[in-house]
């Protein structure tokens, strides 16, 4: 042995643990080293991820030379540390604690919806006594509505405080505290507000008793009744893993996988509560469906194929547009891509979200992979609420910001953030554009550097501005380095092309990194199978327009594409869901799958790609799309549709080359003319995608929007309206029935839209002009 | 600040409910620890609001204090409600903490505080109806434990309390 330990690195101590001898990490603490190695401590309060609070005394252990059991928690390790985990000591200590934990909590776990997955019920059955010495009265504690995803029975709390520690240190929103002392402590917020943070789920994961449960889950299913299998989130770009929990081929609810490089154990509330969407029947389309003389009809798949061919035959490549869905699995783009080609037909788009085509397609560009996100030292956010579009990147400039990373942000409104930024720079859609101007305008005049062309042009006529000039400088030392963040506020930007060409060539000044926020679960594998086209096709006049996994209200410019539909002779819709604004306008609808009831692969923001294995039984005759279209193939006569299972159609995919990043083309820039108020059409955290916009337990909680359009306080003179008025929103002589609100975190001048809801069906996003007019009767 | 909700779910301001005598006091606790921990002047901000509001402090005093400190509600409400000498339920004009702690208890203050509670007519944490004393519920030690069984009124220590004196004390209260 005193060979071995003279080569103990510098940072290392050298433990003995249940008589084996273990090297552990200078500073760290014993149950650190025992997790390491497998070696079993009792603990409630302790979590890898969160702060250590010491205070449920469960994980006492027995050190030798110390006066008494030691918690392995909050215990460093020091050099020939002998620890005995399971002495007589030990154990005593542990079940001492036991003993203290269960004065007060109930013995309820038949009626408790934590029974048969709970850490005090497992650790009770190991170090519990039989029967109970109290025979006092156990406390109890009132219950708070924490809103519509959390239920709570604090009766049931021991206190361990994790979820405490994780709404403050990782969620940063401090909505439970510790309230009242001693033994009658109790968790709850601040004045019964409920929950807000868009994390907030992941205290149910955490608490180690029935104290905080999945609300829409409850009183559900045992856990031994329940399959787990393997999914990925479909509502950002991330693909959070996920366990499904299911019985009888029916999610009942998803729960984290964890995995370090993106989401590590966390969920957000979107990706746990998302899929309650799919037990809606609510505009869910079970068989295939054929409109005729206004009448829907129901027909088989072999009828409705025939027809969709049949047309498809019979029209001018051209003629045919395809709009596909960013959630759709890589395999069934591919398949669209390959029917696409053989008809000859490039009439095809997945940037539904998207309305300035003025340059041609570039892929999005990813320098930053998602966990060195936090290690970034300056991070400039540009058009992005990154805690709404993919709440765990938010977490990582979270973690970056704890760290010490300087935050700035530029964009349509002052966004609610769970960080401190530096500069929030806001302005009405086109003025924070000009804001991003006077960023480059303060790098170009001190590094004497300019752009070419029509941005040169442009950025000759902005001018200075004396905040941003200061962050000018600081980014101007290049030793931090930054990272620009480029998110969907921007990609949805009339004037998106100039903002990219903006951030591209600031980066390539100062050396820094660009981020671009992606706006579907796999608009990367959508692009990596070519399903785009340089100009709108929206501006061209087609006889079939093909919906693939998509609703009128996924698109950037619903009232645009209402309108190429009602142009066209037909409309076939591959969906799950067909909503009656859709069905107006629809004459063929085929049920496809979504992703968790089909398998596939997703490519997510960061370029990583993984498998989803089905976790839901589709009802009635849905299929699984690659299915469709593989038929569909076959029915048209065409080559290499012969599939006999998705793996073989995964081998495929796999092999597509990567994306490169192209930098953006600006011929020149979109000079737009605004009268009246000048929209932004903002995009809640529960109306991006046809799941969330039908989870009834996200629709209730808190962050979800309503049908208003909110303005500055300022505006509301001239607007010659009241807050609370219904009011019409004219956009081009369209209307918009909505509930005026105001909010000083809006600018002046500015309107704000909830897009993606069926009250905004008339709004484009790409036209800046609305305004406010008297109620329509 | 933004997260576009329902407006009803807006909460409003209540710094307005602060008082210049009370910022100001606030600012000389706030001045006294680094901008970063700024949480640690929460107790002399609550003493403060408590001075204002006639020895109570309301769920709206505790989320001006919030706002005023710019730290979460939930942690005010933490120290409010873990501290004895933090009230946040109406008082009455005298506040009296009986001490019942390991060393009056021995020296008799469970008799104490039931003359205490028979002669007021009230139950420990309860006010008199006329406003005029409020029997507080819980004090820990206050290191008189030589002068035990003891009390604090209003601040002040009555020590080796007898019948007589707390008929004394409490009749010499307005």
């Amino acid at each position: 042995m005193t060979e071995t330990s003279n080569q103990v690195p510098d940072d290392k101590v050298t433990i003995e643990i249940d008589g084996q001898t273990v090297l552990a990490d200078k500073g760290s603490m014993i149950i650190h080293a025992t997790d390491r190695h497998g070696i079993n401590v009792p603990r409630f309060c302790y979590h890898e991820k969160l702060s250590i609070a010491a205070n449920c005394r469960m994980c006492m252990v027995d050190v030798e030379k110390a006066p008494k059991p030691l918690p392995a928690c909050a215990t460093p390790v020091a050099e020939g540390m002998k620890i005995y985990t399971r002495s007589k000591r030990a154990t005593s200590g542990q079940k001492n604690a036991m003993e203290f934990l269960l004065i007060n909590h109930p013995l309820d776990c038949p009626i408790c919806d934590q029974g048969g997955e709970c850490e005090l019920q497992d650790v009770a059955m190991g170090y519990g006594r039989d029967v109970s010495r109290f025979v006092e009265g156990k406390r109890s504690v009132a219950d708070e509505d924490l809103g519509s995803l959390v239920a709570s029975d604090m009766t049931r709390c021991i206190h361990c405080t994790r979820c405490v520690r994780f709404l403050n240190e990782i969620a940063g929103t401090d909505e439970l505290g510790g309230i009242g002392r001693g033994d009658r402590t109790y968790i709850a917020t601040a004045i019964g507000q409920g929950l807000d943070s868009e994390m907030s789920g992941n205290i149910i994961d955490l608490c180690p008793v029935g104290a905080l449960t999945n609300k829409p889950f409850r009183f559900k299913a045992r856990a031994w009744e329940l399959m787990a299998t393997a999914g990925l989130s479909m509502h950002d770009g991330l693909g959070s893993n996920i366990y499904y929990h299911t019985r009888h081929g029916k999610i009942l609810r998803a729960v984290p996988q964890k995995n370090e490089s993106i989401n590590e154990a966390w969920l957000s509330d979107r990706d746990r509560y998302g899929i309650h969407g799919l037990n809606n029947d609510k505009d869910r389309i079970t068989q295939p469906m054929v409109k005729k003389s206004g009448q829907w009809n129901v027909i088989s798949w072999d009828d409705a194929l025939r027809i969709l061919a049949d047309k498809l035959k019979n029209t001018a490549p051209q003629e045919i547009a395809l709009y596909a869905g960013q959630h759709a699995t890589s395999e069934e783009y591919y398949l669209l891509k390959k029917l696409f080609k053989q008809l000859g037909s490039d009439q095809h788009e997945h940037r539904l979200t998207h309305v300035d085509f003025s340059g041609p397609y570039r892929a999005p560009r990813t320098d930053v992979a998602l966990t060195d996100v936090a290690k970034q030292k300056n991070i400039i956010m540009v058009g992005t609420y990154a805690r709404h579009e993919q709440p765990i990147l938010n977490h990582k400039i979270r973690q970056a910001w704890l760290h010490g990373a300087q935050i700035n942000a530029f964009g349509p409104c002052h966004f609610e953030q769970n960080f401190d930024l530096n500069l929030d720079i806001t302005g009405h859609q086109l003025a924070w554009v000009e804001k991003l101007g006077s960023l480059a305008v303060s790098l170009s005049e001190i590094s004497g550097q300019k752009p070419d062309g029509a941005l040169g042009e442009w950025l000759s006529q902005q001018h200075a501005d004396e905040d941003i000039n200061s962050l000018a400088k600081k980014l101007l030392k290049k030793e931090e380095g930054a990272l620009f963040v480029v998110g969907q506020i921007a990609n949805r930007h009339p004037q998106a092309n100039l903002i990219n060409a903006l951030v591209h060539w600031m980066a390539a000044l100062i050396n820094a990194s660009v981020n671009e926020v992606v706006d579907g679960a796999n608009t990367m594998g959508a692009a990596l199978n070519g399903l785009y086209n340089d100009q709108d096709i929206k501006n061209n006049d087609h006889t079939v327009n093909i919906i693939y996994q998509a609703e009128i209200q996924d698109f950037a410019e619903p009232a645009k594409i209402k309108e190429c539909l009602i142009n066209s002779e037909m409309t076939v819709v591959f969906n799950a869901f067909c909503d009656d604004a859709l069905k107006a306008r629809a004459d063929l609808i085929l049920p496809t799958t979504l992703l968790p009831e089909s398998s596939g692969s997703l490519v997510n923001n960061y370029g990583q790609r993984q498998t989803a294995l089905v976790a839901h039984k589709a009802p009635g005759e849905s299929k699984p799309g690659w299915r469709v279209l593989r038929v569909l193939g076959n029915v048209m006569g065409f080559d290499g549709f012969d599939y006999e299972d998705v793996y073989e159609l995964m081998q495929e995919t796999e092999k597509l080359k990567t994306l490169t990043s192209e930098n953006p083309v600006l011929a020149k820039v979109n000079q737009l003319k605004v009268k009246g108020l000048v929209l932004f059409p903002h995009h809640g955290i529960y109306d991006g995608d046809m799941l969330v916009r039908r989870s009834a337990p996200l629709q209730e909680s808190k962050l979800a929007t309503a049908d208003t359009v909110y303005v500055n306080p300022g505006d509301l003179v001239s607007i010659g309206f009241a807050v609370g008025d219904l009011v019409s929103v004219e956009q081009n002589g369209r209307y918009a029935e909505l509930t005026l609100a105001t909010d000083d975190a809006v600018p002046a001048s500015s309107a704000v839209i909830n897009m993606g809801r069926d009250s905004s069906l008339n709004i484009n996003a790409g036209e800046l002009s609305v305004s406010i007019i008297g109620a329509q009767s | 600040m933004f997260q576009i909700v329902n407006p009803q779910n807006k909460e409003k301001s209540h710094l307005h409910l602060l008082t210049d005598e009370t910022k100001a006091t606030i600012d000389y606790w706030l001045n006294k620890y680094p901008h970063e921990q700024r949480r640690s002047a929460v107790l002399g901000a609550l003493h403060a609001v408590q001075d204002q509001n006639i020895g109570w402090i309301s769920t709206e005093l505790m989320s001006a204090v919030s706002e005023y400190l710019d730290i979460p509600l939930v942690w005010v409400r933490e120290a409010a409600e873990f501290y004895s000498m933090f009230h946040t339920q109406p008082v009455g004009r005298h506040k009296i903490s009986i001490c019942t702690n390991i060393s009056c208890m021995l020296r008799g203050s469970e008799k104490i505080v039931q003359y205490a509670e028979n002669k007021l007519g009230i139950k420990l944490g309860e006010t008199t109806e006329d406003g005029r004393i409020t029997l507080v519920k819980e004090e820990e030690c206050v290191a008189a434990c030589t002068g035990a069984p003891m009390m604090i009124v209003d601040g002040h220590y009555h020590e080796n309390l007898t019948e007589q004196s707390i008929d004394e004390i409490l009749g010499g209260l307005d």
